[in-house]
């Protein structure tokens, strides 16, 4: 569990990131 | 023993008031060095002007913010030395390695990229300076697991051993004490809460210039980034929030019946979602522990034992002890307890007099009931009882505004990607308050943490009354007022200067 809770944590980082890129293009606000 | 309780009231208030005053700025600092290494990665991928002039605003606000939550942090630090003494003479071979491990490593990282972050635009190049506002993120969150690691050790204290030539603490195993599970979840539940309550930071502003009709554009592109962040840390911290509720209820079960209001253990037992206590409700006594409530059947035992069928232990139980279900009596634990503060005199008495016989024979005894020494110097049973209704009611305002942020950042992505998220007169109030909101549920959150671990200091093993320094109340007195009269000044300036620069909004550098 812990493993996962620390790997998770990385995973919200990284995909905050990539989703807003994702997000601003789609929106053409990039 | 004569304890001055003033003294100790009087400590404790001042370390709340001002750890409550840091934990101001400590999450901000968490989630706005992320989002700012976000909008200067997008501005380096992109090369748009416009994307410069946003990150340089809300890093202007990061700085504002990180320089009054470092001045709050380092008089927290002080306080184990000039309020709580005898704490640090005891178990400070433990405690004090992850706080200066935080200093030495994380914090010094944080504070040399951090010069870099705000001092080197145009003097290094753009992606080491954007490599140091990455840092300035990774290290603000590193400090942040040294600190946890030392609050989950007062939760759960792990890899130590007690000297009894020294009557302290000392550290047996490191790699315990840092991934001492009660650290880890305390850890991704903090940090994750403060991306999530700099996201709401982003919403509050990002709706004001909306709402008048100002840098459109810019606070577009803030609310996209901050609730893309909000919805995926506010469902991440639902997640570890509940693993952190499960650690609770297996290393501190007494805060967990405390933040329920559960007085009789019960298997299949609910969980309060929403209530109001009894006022007169008493341990042990006969009488109804709400007043109204609302309950989900069954939830508290999955929650806390992840099994339906499960017994959950109450106060009454983990007071007066059951026998079916293999609980102690704290009068039990409290006998024990004098039993091993008497041993460990009689040990000390013999090592003065040279008398090694007498001494291994104390040694001994005293080993047997070692584990139980906090208790000794508890009054009565009903002393291991934290106070209920502070703990109870911060919990429930925590989860009930965590259930709302993920849902208010759903609504702030759905409106932007359909283009009308400027037209939602009703959404962006919401989203002006949304920062308040989120600063209320941050404070419920260690209000729930730290007053649910009393009578406590360190679990089970060192009461608060008998960790303070041995001064006059007088004298706490005096530097509770001066750090209050000097806090509120950090606060109003920082406040002003932050309006200040908001009202003044993001320069344009074309």
């Amino acid at each position: 569990m812990t493993a996962l809770m620390l790997i998770l944590y990385v995973v919200v980082i990284i995909a905050s990131y990539k989703g807003s890129i994702f997000i601003l293009k789609k929106t053409e606000l990039l | 023993m004569d304890i001055d309780l003033s003294m100790v009231n009087w400590a404790r208030a001042q370390f709340a008031f001002t750890a409550m005053y840091h934990w101001i700025f400590v999450p901000l600092t968490l989630g706005l060095s992320f989002l700012c290494a976000f909008f200067e990665s997008i501005y380096v991928r992109t090369g748009n002007k416009e994307w410069l002039n946003l990150t340089k605003f809300w890093m202007t606000l990061f700085g504002i913010n990180f320089a009054i939550g470092v001045a709050t942090g380092i008089i927290l630090e002080f306080q184990f030395g000039t309020n709580w003494s005898n704490y640090s003479w005891i178990v400070g071979d433990i405690f004090g390695a992850p706080l200066a491990i935080e200093g030495i490593f994380a914090f010094f990282l944080e504070a040399t990229f951090f010069a870099v972050m705000f001092f080197g635009w145009n003097r290094v190049s753009k992606k080491f300076h954007l490599f140091s506002t990455w840092m300035v993120a990774v290290g603000s969150n590193l400090s942040a697991i040294w600190i946890l690691v030392a609050n989950g050790w007062m939760q759960n204290p792990v890899g130590m051993l007690f000297n009894p030539e020294t009557a302290r603490f000392e550290m047996h195993n490191f790699a315990e004490v840092v991934f001492n599970p009660v650290a880890v979840s305390k850890f991704v539940h903090t940090s994750s809460s403060g991306f999530l309550f700099a996201s709401l930071f982003v919403l509050t502003i990002s709706s004001w210039f909306l709402i008048k009709g100002r840098h459109l554009q810019m606070a577009k592109r803030s609310i996209i980034v901050a609730s893309v962040f909000g919805l995926l840390a506010s469902s991440y911290v639902a997640f570890t929030g509940d693993e952190a509720a499960y650690e609770v209820a297996q290393k501190q079960p007494m805060k967990l019946a405390a933040i329920e209001g559960l007085y009789k253990g019960e298997t299949r037992a609910p969980i309060v979602a929403a209530g109001i206590l009894n006022p007169s409700k008493q341990p042990g006594d006969d009488q109804d522990p709400f007043l109204v409530e609302v309950k989900i059947p069954w939830a508290l035992s999955l929650l806390a034992n992840r099994s339906l069928d499960s017994f959950v232990p109450g106060i009454d139980d983990l007071v007066y002890g059951n026998k079916e279900q293999g609980i102690e009596s704290v009068a039990s634990k409290i006998a024990k307890g004098k039993k091993a503060i008497n041993d460990l005199a009689e040990f000390k008495q013999a090592r003065k007099e040279n008398n090694n016989q007498k001494a291994e024979l104390a040694l001994a005894q005293f080993k047997k009931n070692q584990d139980y020494i906090g208790y000794g110097y508890l009054d009565k049973p009903e002393e291991a009882v934290p106070p209920i209704a502070i703990p109870y009611y911060s919990f429930h305002i925590m989860v009930a505004l965590g259930t709302f942020f993920p849902l208010l950042f759903a609504a702030f992505l759905f409106y932007s990607l359909k283009g009308t998220i400027a037209e939602k007169k009703w959404l962006l109030p919401l989203g002006l308050i949304s920062g308040l909101l989120g600063l209320i549920a941050q404070e419920s959150g260690w209000v729930v943490a730290e007053v649910g671990r009393q009578p406590w200091a360190i679990y089970g093993l060192l009461p608060v009354k008998i960790s303070t320094t041995n001064l006059a109340a007088v004298n706490v007195q005096i530097t509770f007022f001066m750090f209050f009269a000097v806090f509120t000044l950090l606060l109003a300036a920082e406040i002003k200067i932050m309006l200040k620069q908001i009202s003044i909004g993001p320069k344009e550098e074309l």
